[in-house]
């Protein structure tokens, strides 16, 4: 889930020289992922992964790493 | 050499003519970087000149063929794109600064890009006015790191290029009509309009409001709070939405307002040149402007059905057909309703930090930011809300003519008050 998760990040949101780097608990938002990537994140996950995310539930602790995002995921399948 | 206006420059340019209808000097917008002292000149002219050498698609000039616009190459043609005035005052720096924005140029001779320093005592700003037509602010923030920096050219990276180019012709045209339908439904509530005071048009000015940093994070944390971490854009678009139905505005039932989505990759250094974006729309009526909670939720609401259902990029095939139409038929069918009625409260913009982070321009210290645009009469308002090193600057541009100070007093006071969730009597 994490190796999808990232691609579509790297590949359609935010540019990264070297997107291998970047490990699971480092943080997105500082990597670049802003309000409309995570719009955009939060539709493709809804999409790919046939869950449904509650906007109040669209927090820094839920969006920070691919982990969170995973675990995030998890809770709501 | 020509190279044609991608689907985007070519909507800015129907704006230029729209513009200039309105009497005012065209799409012209500027960057603006106050400095706590003097740069070294020379630098920057120097940088100058070797940015123009080392992006040579920056010194062009517009030409028509039939109905297309291209942009020529003057390479034969090797202008001064750096210029370096003084000030005596504050205040004359700031004149100066209006001067710049409002100097008209024929579209087919204006500089893309021109460079300006205004010395004053004690400090100085720096300012990259641009004819929008060749890029989009994000642009206009990386062409400012490339004249500072070395960096190698990359090419090849037009994100609007490879967005459209993914699409069919039939494809486009279904996404067409779904755009066509989204703003015909949009046209049933008819748009509030700053209150104007006059009906020809003469000059722009503009009323910047910094905030410190312990008040923007306060405004950071409520955006937050109310809009999500998704709607830090329309959080600013809401305030002021509320700010101008408190503070009185023409009749009508609600509010519209556009706004541009930035198609390019966070982070990324290019492209450089090209309006790299797709536009939405944020609508409220009035029942909802006065409601601060269900106005956030329901914008919030829009904003992602309208990304959910593609709307969002649907309405980049209809700005591809309308860039084949006439500049003034394509103006009237985007401002107006088909009521003849202006669809647009004001004019938007939200850029964040700059980014790459810059922090020093030749010597000298950056303090703060703020962005310039030339706006249409009507709506005759625009506001351009950026961020330096987390403190919020609010650039509210306006028709100078169209505007009363009074109003316009007001109107800045309650936004501010909007901004910070304080309830005005």
């Amino acid at each position: 889930m994490n190796d999808e998760l990232k691609s579509f990040i790297f590949r359609e949101l935010v540019h990264l020289p070297d997107a291998t780097l970047f490990s699971d608990d480092d943080d997105l938002l500082e990597a670049g992922l802003d309000s409309m990537g995570i719009m955009r994140l939060v539709l493709f996950i809804e999409e790919k992964f046939g869950v449904t995310l509650p906007d109040e539930e669209i927090e820094p602790d839920n969006i920070q790493t691919l982990n969170r995002i995973s675990s995030w995921i998890e809770r709501h399948r | 050499m020509l190279r044609p206006l991608n689907t985007a420059d070519h909507f800015t340019l129907m704006m230029d003519h729209e513009i200039r209808q309105s009497g005012l000097a065209g799409n012209f917008c500027a960057l603006v970087f106050k400095l706590a002292s003097h740069p070294d000149a020379e630098i920057l002219s120097s940088r100058a000149n070797a940015f123009v050498a080392r992006f040579p698609e920056t010194n062009v000039r517009l030409i028509q063929k039939g109905r297309r616009y291209f942009w020529q190459s003057n390479r034969d043609r090797k202008p001064s794109l750096f210029f370096h005035h003084t000030a005596e005052t504050s205040e004359a720096g700031l004149d100066l600064i209006g001067d710049i924005i409002n100097t008209a140029t024929p579209a087919t001779a204006a500089a893309p890009v021109a460079f300006h320093l205004i010395d004053m005592p004690g400090h100085s700003y720096f300012l990259l006015r641009w004819f929008h037509p060749i890029c989009d602010a994000k642009g206009a923030e990386l062409i400012v790191h490339h004249l500072l920096g070395d960096e190698n050219k990359a090419e090849g990276e037009d994100a609007f290029a490879q967005l459209t180019a993914k699409w069919g012709v039939w494809k486009k045209i279904g996404m067409m009509y779904r755009a066509k339908r989204h703003i015909d439904s949009m046209d049933t509530i008819s748009s509030s309009l700053p209150r104007t005071t006059a009906v020809v048009a003469d000059r722009l000015k503009f009323h910047v409001m910094h905030f410190d940093n312990d008040t923007s994070k306060q405004i950071m944390a409520r955006s937050m709070k109310e809009a999500g971490m998704m709607g830090t854009a329309l959080y600013f678009i809401g305030c002021l939405m509320r700010a101008l139905d408190r503070v009185g505005c023409d009749e009508g039932q609600g509010f519209c307002v556009p706004y541009a989505m930035n198609m390019r990759k966070r982070k990324a250094l290019f492209p450089l040149l090209g309006n790299q974006v797709s536009f939405l729309f944020a609508q409220a009526n009035l029942q909802q402007v006065r409601d601060r909670k269900q106005l956030f939720t329901s914008l919030r609401e829009q904003y992602k059905a309208t990304v959910r259902s593609g709307l969002d990029h649907a309405l980049v095939p209809l700005m591809e057909a309308g860039s084949w139409l006439p500049l003034e038929k394509y103006g009237r069918i985007i401002r107006n309703t088909p009521k003849g009625r202006e669809r647009s409260s004001f004019w938007f913009s939200y850029t964040g930090e700059p980014d790459p982070k810059l922090t020093e321009i030749a010597g000298a210290q950056v303090t703060s930011m703020f962005q310039l645009s030339q706006v249409t009469a009507a709506p005759s308002l625009g506001m351009l809300v950026s961020q330096y090193n987390g403190a919020i600057t609010l650039s509210f541009n306006y028709v100078a003519s169209q505007i009363a100070p009074e109003w316009l007093d007001a109107l800045t006071k309650e936004m501010a008050a909007q901004l910070k969730g304080e309830e005005t009597a």
